[in-house]
């Protein structure tokens, strides 16, 4: 016999005791295989709880649809009517929305313009993007008003009487100079100080 | 069937309430569309790397643009006026001065000319141009005395401001040094200058709620000088 030889038959010999040492080892495999797969398969998904609802069962099934859509309509609507009312646009507002949630911290301001004889009185400011904000003066004494509700802040302003800009409020914290005219400057929400 | 009614309902609100929020930008591109503009796109491109980065927010630019395109005017000049706020998103610059600043002048009917380069008068004007190029060398100076802006939503850390505050300190320094120049105050006054960046940073960190915190306004007030700010303004009206 050839030295080849006896090294393969040596080698037979210890694989098939290697077999017959594991071979309980393989008892149940088959089961224990189908077990994990069966464990990994995805759940019903999205798709089947869509399918089963869809699905043309019964009267019943129908009745529960239209349900489920009239009051997603409903929450449709809420959903518009709350992202306009609650949500901000810009990081500014979310500090003042966050304020005014809170209610602590904003100031009703108020904004005096003696003006006997005008006609229209209005306030801009860097508060209300420099669109008029109306004062009014129903007494006819004169005196018009106007309260504004500001978060904390350093605001620019002016009063608009019969179209005639007026920057130079009394009343105002500070001046500044602003394209040739003046601005007054209100402080809003230094401690210890309201309007 | 509870389980697939939340889900709808779920679904039907956040998809509602997501499409109404995502509405506000599309508005301002929109109104954009009532002005003949020659850079449309880096326009809009630049509005929106400010609405990403919370610079700028839609309700606050739409009403400038609605006045751009209702209003009278040179084209070019409302377009110019667009262009110097969307260059100051790209060159990574806070825009709420030059917003404010335009928006008053389009109310005070102002001519758009003087709104964009200022004038040379009795009383100099500062035009949106120099504005941006103060909030600039304010930015540049802050940068140099090693105070920098943090994006995202990390902390700060060190002399990293988050870029929120950051950008608040910026317009607010450059604000004073606008109205210090329109006053008609020297440059070479730095002392007076100082006093005046002073006084708005610790009224405004004073405040019930403060703009910005009174640690970032002792930040910038310690490592600025007198000396700093008479540079800044001598460099922007050279």
């Amino acid at each position: 016999m050839k030295p080849e030889d006896d090294l393969d038959r040596l080698l037979r010999d210890t694989l098939n005791q290697e077999v017959e040492q594991h071979a309980y080892l393989l008892e149940g495999l088959e089961d224990r295989i189908r077990s994990e797969l069966a464990g990994r398969l995805p759940r019903a998904g999205l798709g089947d709880l869509f399918r089963r609802l869809l699905a043309p069962t019964r009267g019943a099934r129908i009745a529960q649809l239209a349900v489920v859509g009239a009051t997603a309509v409903v929450f449709l609507v809420l959903g518009v009517f709350l992202a306009e009312k609650v949500l901000p646009t810009g990081g500014g507002s979310l500090r003042h929305a966050a304020v005014a949630a809170a209610g602590t911290t904003d100031e009703d301001v108020l904004f005096v313009m003696p003006a006997p004889d005008a006609k229209s009185v209005a306030v801009v400011g860097n508060f209300n993007n420099w669109s008029p904000t109306p004062l009014s003066d129903p007494d006819g004494d004169g005196i018009w008003t106007a309260r504004i509700h500001l978060s904390p802040g350093r605001y620019e302003y002016a009063f608009v009487v019969d179209g005639h800009w007026w920057g130079q409020d009394p009343l105002a914290d500070d001046y500044v100079r602003s394209f040739g005219q003046y601005n007054s400057v209100r402080y809003v929400g230094r401690a210890g100080e309201g309007a | 069937m509870t389980r697939a009614i939340a889900l709808v309902l779920g679904i039907a609100l956040l998809a509602s309430m997501a499409a109404v929020a995502a509405t506000a930008p599309d508005a301002v591109y929109r109104a954009l569309s009532g002005i003949s503009l020659v850079h449309h796109d880096e326009i809009v491109k630049a509005f929106e790397i400010g609405f990403s980065l919370g610079r700028l927010s839609p309700d606050r630019m739409l009403p400038l643009v609605n006045r751009l395109a209702a209003g009278a005017g040179n084209p070019q000049e409302k377009e110019g006026i667009l262009l110097v706020i969307a260059q100051a998103l790209e060159d990574d610059l806070p825009v709420d001065l030059l917003v404010d600043k335009a928006e008053e002048g389009l109310a005070r009917r102002v001519p758009l000319a003087v709104i964009l380069n200022g004038s040379v008068g009795q009383s100099r004007i500062l035009g949106l141009i120099q504005r941006k190029e103060i909030l600039e060398a304010v930015r540049d100076l802050l940068y140099s005395k090693g105070i920098f802006s943090a994006s995202g939503k990390g902390k700060a850390v060190a002399t990293y401001l988050p870029i929120g505050r950051f950008d608040r300190i910026v317009t607010e320094v450059a604000d004073v040094l606008c109205d210090y120049i329109e006053s008609g105050g020297s440059p070479f006054d730095g002392h007076v200058i100082y006093g005046d960046v002073q006084a708005r940073l610790e009224t405004l960190s004073q405040l019930c709620e403060p703009p910005f915190l009174p640690e970032d306004a002792a930040l910038v007030l310690a490592r600025i000088s007198a000396g700093d700010l008479t540079s800044v303004i001598l460099k922007v009206l050279k």
